[in-house]
């Protein structure tokens, strides 16, 4: 598959060296190399891995998306499904989409309130917004289907179908950043 | 009357049938403008007229909803989409034609998913509430 119009090598998504006091100590700075994104330099908590011990900072906004997407399994939704729409999530997209998300929320010090929902075609979306920008995450129902991450702002808008947890992080970082830029 | 495209004067109506267009706040989502299906990539979005169908009456319309939102023709155009009366529907509705087939998007190119969803992003900007309850008519006794 083809990617388009993700620029990331013009400007770094997280704090760099002059922000880090910004940072809570418990955040260290990896090998840029670590990232598969040129241009994006990577923070990663030393906690562990499995996301069980995550930064009190971040917690609010990763566990506000993670019940959004929680509902979409768990319970029967209010909306009438029309003629050929699939509105329950596959568990390959459940689970993708928990995953992308709490493997960005490990890389990220702050995490913004996303909301889920079903795409009407088994897969998911969930979106993150602050004020005229907005991250759609779109999470194919299986591994065959396409995902991608579309990023809307005022400038310009921007697809790309590489859908990793440190790209995912990477524009949530950008759409934190929001006026700062 | 014939097929014909409406005026960039009037304003048209769509009726929200889904709660997941919607954030909590009543934010209205790009999901209301994305086709979901293949009958209104080749009609159109489905929205009705503001000057023949009022707010009450668009609640009629659907069995269930959480809100109406208006749009100005004129507007939607500045997007190059189009908004068309069908000769075979009711003299109030109307349909927004041009939107990609965001159902198919696993065939479509990448380019054309993000036009689907930039189009859908910014007519969701452009939409204002006129009503944002949910309602559910009764059902005709059989």
């Amino acid at each position: 598959m083809s990617t388009m119009a993700l620029s990331l090598t013009d400007f770094s998504f997280f704090p760099t060296e002059g922000e880090q006091s910004r940072t809570p100590a418990r955040w260290i700075k990896l090998n840029p190399s670590v990232s598969t994104h040129p241009g994006v330099i990577l923070f990663q908590s030393d906690q562990t891995e499995s996301g069980s011990k995550m930064p009190s900072s971040m917690m609010p906004g990763l566990l506000r998306t993670l019940r959004s997407l929680e509902q979409l399994i768990g319970e029967v939704g209010e909306d009438e499904i029309e003629d050929g729409e699939s509105d329950r999530p596959t568990n390959f997209a459940y689970s993708s989409a928990t995953s992308l998300i709490c493997k960005a929320g490990s890389l990220l010090a702050t995490f913004p309130s996303g909301s889920a929902c079903a795409d009407g075609l088994a897969g998911i979306r969930v979106t993150w917004r602050r004020d005229e920008r907005q991250v759609r995450l779109v999470v194919a129902p299986t591994n065959q289907g396409r995902g991608y991450i579309y990023i809307q702002d005022a400038k310009q808008p921007r697809i790309t179908d590489v859908v990793t947890h440190d790209s995912l992080a990477g524009w949530l970082s950008w759409l934190d950043r929001g006026s700062e830029e | 009357m014939p097929d014909f495209q409406l005026e960039c004067t009037e304003v048209v109506y769509r009726i929200i049938v889904q709660r997941k267009w919607l954030e909590d706040d009543g934010t209205l989502k790009a999901e209301a403008f994305l086709v979901m299906r293949e009958v209104d990539a080749a009609k159109g979005l489905s929205v009705q007229r503001a000057s023949l169908c009022s707010v009450e009456q668009c609640m009629t319309k659907v069995s269930s909803g959480f809100g109406v939102y208006s749009l100005h023709v004129g507007h939607v155009g500045e997007l190059a989409l189009e908004v068309w009366h069908h000769e075979v529907d009711d003299e109030d509705h109307a349909a927004i034609v041009g939107l990609p087939p965001y159902y198919n998007k696993d065939n479509l190119p990448l380019a054309e998913v993000a036009k689907a969803e930039d189009l859908a992003g910014r007519l969701a900007e452009q939409a204002r509430a006129q009503y944002r309850v949910k309602w559910r008519n009764p059902r005709p006794s059989v």
